[in-house]
């Protein structure tokens, strides 16, 4: 069955760098325009002049300027764009976007009154670190734009928990990996300041990364974009103040398809944005996030201590003459005549009485309680590595 | 004259046996983490007894313990903190390190361990340093970005303390920065299972033809000790090496050579020969990182990782007698090795291979891995002291 549906007041926010998409994200109803110079932005191109130039053709259209300043800064580099900021001239500008913590409390204390939309697409995926920085940035802090590793659910607690303007990407590349570091200079053309290559690893069959190296460094992005135009009414629903689509020469033509669905969501309309698209597009985690599952698959289980009646491991098995248990717990006493229970590293179980206990300098012992590598009885079945456990 | 600063020399403990590896050759501090919530999933960690073990095995010997939990937390992961952090106050732990900033009000409001900023926030400046020290942290672990300069700078204008890696790998991204492994292999970088993407081979390709394959994101390995002295004029609280999930060997020697180094900052010819000590362990080749300028594409290792060592972990002592010691074998053993067993004081003590025996006094003209054997001694030794060794026809060999 078509699904149609009216999607109210989602607001729309894009990087737009050249008049034209400027005029065409006007006509089609975009609300805001987000402008990265190349000294403040990860992805800039603009130089001063051309961002006020810009900045002040987007005021005249009535859209909303947001300077960008996304960069994650040392000491030195701080230093340097704050030199550049003085040449900013801030009346152009309604808001002022930022990934660096440390610039957002230096907007809040400097910039007066100046609202600051904050970047936490790494990490903050939980509503508790979210609700610190509000309380820390109070009524300066406009926006959040969240991370793409969210799944609906803390999406929609978010929304609804916050009582903040949340903004998500909605449309376009996802950043994989960034340094500062040049990566791709030493082995192409040194001179270019910008430079794009596509790269596939010999560890995933996935090929077709995009990757940029500029004046800030080398960033990585993933082979497949992201997309949620499917689910813009559940996000709508869910109460998303704004949706962010990502403006290129590849796909600004789909502007005016991805605004209309602003007003009007239309599923065949978005199976056409969708065809239209240049690249591959996935909706990553919004639906489930299992990325932590595979971890308990990294140990043997057999050989990871359970505690209570652990007692050590086997560390060395000799035919005919001894088990060397090397004792870790000290809680227990072990005593000549106790059944010792040894799992195996193949999941192998063996219970076995101890008949006699002896020091590494064979010295026999009725007990042993503490830490150390004492030699008992040869054990059965057993191999080194097994696990050592009191028997209950 | 006045003395030099000393900052603290904090290791590595992936497990028990490497705790107290760690402990044995020298270390202030050392980091851990429980079965949750750390970065290094594949690493042993620590149940709740191990911890409360650790804490008393350290402390005993005037060593600090750090609890890292310090993964990107999501909303379901608070279930259970609050009980863990009131565990872990009960047990005495120094510091907990933390990145997210959730998990630090939480850790606050539960406990009055103090908190340090784990690498993984990034904090590179002092302004972000001043968020965090609003919430409460007392320390930075700062990013890999930051040089020394930059560092005593920020504990300048913070009062914070501060905390800089000197030794061990690096990521190329920004810690905290990379979610590769997240979209291609479904683990997440963030909450311990990064799967090393940058230490791959990669294929490069311009719009234009050109063409290139490279290990274009791999790292080399950091080393700062011939910097040591510059940790000290800048007053760097603490001097973090790399490598929970690294080996008794790197460990035992990494640790034992920065420890010697610290008590002799004066002595450049000390510090010379502890230099070529660092050489004994596997590892990439070395670079200063961003420490002094930011790291350029010298940093970059362009080659496929491999274990190119003259030495060995030959084994592990396990008991120490009055004219003997036991050894627990990590490698096989025969007459073709020369070994020696590093002491505390960071020499190292020749052992002839042809006196090894059983346990039952019968000479061994060979073992393999896994036995425990005995050798005579002559010298202080104790247990979890490491016997290393090279091949004495061979002065590298590689394994793959």
């Amino acid at each position: 069955m078509k699904h149609v549906s009216k999607v109210h007041n989602m607001k729309w926010t894009a990087a737009i760098d050249n008049q034209r998409d400027l005029h065409t994200w006007k006509n089609y109803g975009g609300n805001e325009v987000l402008l990265e110079c190349q000294d403040l932005a990860r992805f800039g191109r603009l130089n001063l002049s051309t961002l006020h130039e810009l900045a002040l053709k987007a005021r005249q259209l009535g859209l909303r300027c947001v300077l960008v300043w996304d960069l994650l800064m040392t000491e030195k580099v701080f230093d340097q764009k704050l030199a550049f900021l003085k040449g900013i001239s801030w009346d152009l500008f309604d808001s002022i976007r930022v990934l660096d913590p440390g610039a957002a409390l230096w907007a809040k204390r400097n910039l007066d009154s100046m609202p600051v939309q904050l970047i936490v697409e790494h990490g903050h995926h939980n509503l508790s670190s979210l609700q610190i920085w509000k309380n820390m940035l109070g009524p300066t802090l406009e926006r959040v734009i969240l991370s793409l590793e969210l799944t609906k659910e803390q999406i929609a607690l978010y929304c609804k928990e916050l009582e903040l303007e949340l903004e998500l990407l909605v449309l376009g590349k996802i950043l994989l990996f960034s340094t500062p570091r040049q990566l791709l200079s030493p082995l192409f053309d040194k001179r270019q300041q910008w430079l794009e290559v596509s790269g596939q690893s010999e560890e995933s069959p996935h090929k077709g990364f995009p990757i940029i190296q500029n004046q800030h460094g080398t960033f990585m992005f993933n082979v497949k974009d992201y997309c949620l135009l499917d689910v813009l009414d559940e996000l709508q629903l869910f109460g998303l103040s704004w949706s962010r689509m990502e403006v290129s020469s590849d796909t600004s033509k789909l502007i005016g398809p991805v605004l209309n669905l602003g007003g009007r969501f239309d599923e065949q309309e978005v199976r056409k944005i969708k065809d239209q698209y240049p690249h591959e597009l996935i909706r990553g985690f919004y639906s489930v996030n299992k990325t932590d599952v595979l971890f308990k698959k990294l140990k043997n289980q057999n050989t990871q201590r359970s505690d209570d009646l652990f007692i050590g491991h086997v560390l060395e098995t000799v035919k005919g003459k001894h088990t060397a248990i090397d004792i870790k717990n000290s809680k227990h006493t072990i005593f000549v005549g106790d059944h010792l229970n040894f799992l195996t590293t193949d999941g192998l179980k063996v219970i076995s009485p101890i008949t006699w206990i002896k020091t590494l300098d064979m010295k026999e012992i009725d007990q042993f309680q503490g830490q150390g590598v004492v030699l008992v009885n040869p054990i059965k079945k057993t191999s080194t590595k097994a696990a050592v456990y009191k028997n209950s | 004259m006045t003395k030099p600063f000393i900052p603290q020399l904090l290791c590595p403990a992936g497990n028990m046996e490497k705790l107290k590896v760690a402990i044995s050759y020298g270390a202030d501090a050392v980091y851990l983490a429980g079965q949750h919530y750390g970065l290094r999933s594949a690493a042993d960690n620590f149940t709740p007894d191990e911890l409360k073990e650790a804490v008393s095995f350290a402390h005993d010997r005037g060593v600090k313990v750090y609890v890292a939990l310090n993964s990107f937390f999501h909303d379901k992961d608070f279930v259970g903190l609050d009980d863990y952090l009131v565990f872990l106050e009960s047990l005495g732990v120094d510091a907990l390190i933390v990145s997210d900033e959730g998990v630090v009000l939480r850790a606050s409001l539960q406990t009055q361990i103090p908190i340090h900023l784990s690498t993984q926030a990034s904090c590179l400046n002092q302004y972000s340093a001043l968020f965090w020290k609003q919430m409460g942290v007392k320390r930075i672990v700062l990013g890999r970005e930051v040089s020394l300069e930059d560092a005593a700078r920020i504990k300048k204008e913070t009062g914070l303390e501060v905390e800089l890696f000197i030794h061990g790998s690096m990521c190329m991204s920004y810690s905290g920065h990379c979610i590769i492994s997240n979209f291609t292999q479904g683990r997440d970088s963030n909450r311990g299972g990064c799967a090393h993407s940058c230490r791959f081979e990669y294929t490069l390709k311009t719009d234009e033809g050109a063409h290139k394959t490279a290990y274009f994101m791999s790292s080399k390995d950091l080393r700062g000790l011939e910097l040591l002295n510059l940790y000290s004029k800048f007053e760097i609280d603490s001097i973090k090496i790399e490598g929970r999930m690294k080996s008794h060997l790197y460990l035992s020697t990494v640790t034992s050579c920065y420890a010697q180094a610290l008590k002799n900052l004066e002595d450049p010819l000390k510090l010379a020969s502890l230099s070529k000590e660092l050489e004994k362990t596997s590892h990439k080749e070395f670079t200063f990182g961003s420490l002094l300028t930011p790291a350029d594409e010298a940093s970059i290792y362009d080659k496929r990782e491999s274990e190119n060592q003259t030495f060995h972990l030959i084994g592990i002592v396990q008991d120490v007698f009055e004219d003997s010691f036991i050894l627990e074998t990590r490698t096989g053993i025969n007459n073709l090795w020369d070994l020696e067993i590093l002491k505390s004081d960071g020499t190292s003590e020749k052992i002839d291979p042809s006196t090894m025996t059983d346990l039952y006094g019968n000479r061994h003209e060979k073992s393999r891995p896994g036995q425990l054997v005995r050798f005579p001694k002559t010298f202080y030794l104790e247990r979890y002291h490491i016997m290393r060794g090279s091949k004495k026809d061979e002065t590298c060999f590689k394994s793959s």
